[in-house]
């Protein structure tokens, strides 16, 4: 044992995080070992408190600290429009566009045969529960562009669409501020079968 | 030589670290590698669009010392098809996976490299998957050495008499109706699904999917072939689950 036991179990739990090898986790725990007292109880105040507030959403299955959450209780909000999505991160990228006023539904993974992760281990279910109201007209299926993602929306598109819903799915194609010469073949081919009129 | 340029299809697809995915690719001459693709999770990276299942790419890989490292890819077929259809997708996933479980690294397998290529172009051309699917199990089985005996009894030699014949994982084949007994495992098919077996292990394997099969006989031969194949790898397939649930919603109109 080359440090004191104090130290070695904080580089021990510090190792655990994604990313983080004994060296990065052995300069952190230096860090903080010589923080201002206030600034370590605060980091370690907030991390407790995330992981004890922070809870699923009844309605939209994203995390939140109040149920229902932000989005699903706004007031200006189109109820009629749902996008259903992967990941929270997902949720937060759409809503940096500031171009989508509807509702989200978070799956919380993708279907992913060859990992065993079939629809049962998805929130679906709650998705289903959410449309039958009728009051909701539009689901967008905008789960990640590769193989899990394309069979997760596939299959939701056979389930969603015997309930006369219009069910859409995000384009793909040439990243904003990209170059035509250096764009992948793949890409490049969906963005000439998703062409459009200007 | 540390660059060398397979021609590959990509079996299976995970992430790893940050933005990068590891790609187990089935190479022509190579056999089944694993190389890291640096930074494919990133919308706009170079190695994003070939990093997925079913993709035939040509590659410019590096070899390292556990994991090769992709440095250029050429798409050749994305099999656009695959991704457009979810039962077509799920069988590609199946054959996908059998063939990751049953190749060990750095192996060389041309033949199953040709055999997978073309069993994904019929399923991506929209040909009736089961036939292809079961043609491909039996081949593949047969490249790897466990080609099942179906030509005569594999326990008395004789031909296969009778209309009830059990295919035998165990016994490495069929057992005629008099040798029926001889053992347990597997399960007991009809004399034509046998026949239906042999026409797809040594037909022509482009009009393999032009084979009609009744319903029937279909489910035997499911049911026998996946007796035989977790016999081989002594565990089930993940990936069979969702296969399942697609073809019964298939079935049943959906």
């Amino acid at each position: 044992m080359y440090y004191a036991q104090p130290i070695a179990r904080l580089i021990d739990e510090l190792t655990k995080l994604p990313g983080i090898g004994p060296k990065t986790a052995q300069r952190l725990a230096f860090h903080l070992l010589f923080q201002p007292r206030e600034e370590v109880q605060a980091l370690a105040e907030s991390m407790m408190v995330a992981r004890e507030k922070v809870k699923y959403c009844s309605v939209c299955q994203n995390l939140t600290d109040k149920d229902p959450c932000a989005i699903c209780s706004a007031s200006g909000r189109d109820r009629s429009l749902i996008c259903v999505v992967e990941e929270p991160r997902d949720v937060v990228a759409l809503e940096r566009t500031r171009d989508y006023k509807g509702l989200y539904h978070v799956l919380q993974g993708a279907i992913s045969p060859m990992e065993g992760i079939g629809p049962d281990d998805l929130k679906l279910r709650e998705l289903l529960a959410r449309l039958g109201d009728g009051q909701v007209r539009e689901v967008i299926l905008a789960t990640n562009p590769n193989i899990e993602g394309e069979a997760t929306a596939m299959y939701m598109a056979r389930l969603l669409k015997p309930m006369g819903l219009r069910v859409t799915r995000l384009a793909r194609g040439l990243p904003v501020g990209g170059d035509l010469e250096y764009a992948d073949e793949v890409t490049l081919s969906k963005a000439l079968e998703g062409r459009r009129e200007i | 030589m540390s660059l060398y340029k397979p021609e590959a299809l990509v079996l299976r697809v995970r992430d790893f670290g940050e933005a990068d995915k590891i790609l187990t690719l089935l190479c022509r001459d190579e056999g089944k590698v694993q190389a890291v693709a640096k930074g494919a999770r990133r919308p706009r990276n170079r190695l994003a669009g070939v990093s997925q299942p079913f993709i035939h790419c040509r590659l410019l890989l590096f070899r390292g010392r556990s994991l090769d490292t992709v440095s250029q890819a050429e798409l050749i077929d994305a099999f656009g098809g695959l991704q457009r259809d979810l039962a077509s997708m799920a069988y590609a996933t199946y054959m996908a996976e059998l063939t990751d479980e049953l190749i060990r690294d750095n192996e060389p397998h041309p033949g199953v490299f040709l055999l997978l290529l073309a069993s994904q172009h019929l399923l991506a051309a929209g040909a009736p998957p089961e036939p292809v699917m079961h043609s491909f199990e039996l081949r593949l089985l047969d490249e790897m050495g466990y080609r099942p005996g179906l030509e005569a009894c594999v326990h008395c030699g004789g031909p296969l008499s009778g209309s009830r014949v059990r295919f035998s994982p165990n016994a490495g084949g069929v057992l005629c109706s008099n040798c029926l007994g001889e053992d347990e495992s597997g399960t007991v098919i009809s004399r034509g699904a046998v026949e239906a077996m042999r026409h797809l292990l040594t037909g022509d394997l482009t009009r393999v999917h032009l084979l009609q099969l009744e319903p029937g006989m279909a489910r035997e031969m499911t049911e026998a072939l996946r007796y035989y194949v977790a016999y081989r790898l002594d565990r089930r397939l993940k990936s069979l689950d969702f296969l399942d649930l697609v073809r019964d919603q298939s079935a049943s109109g959906a």
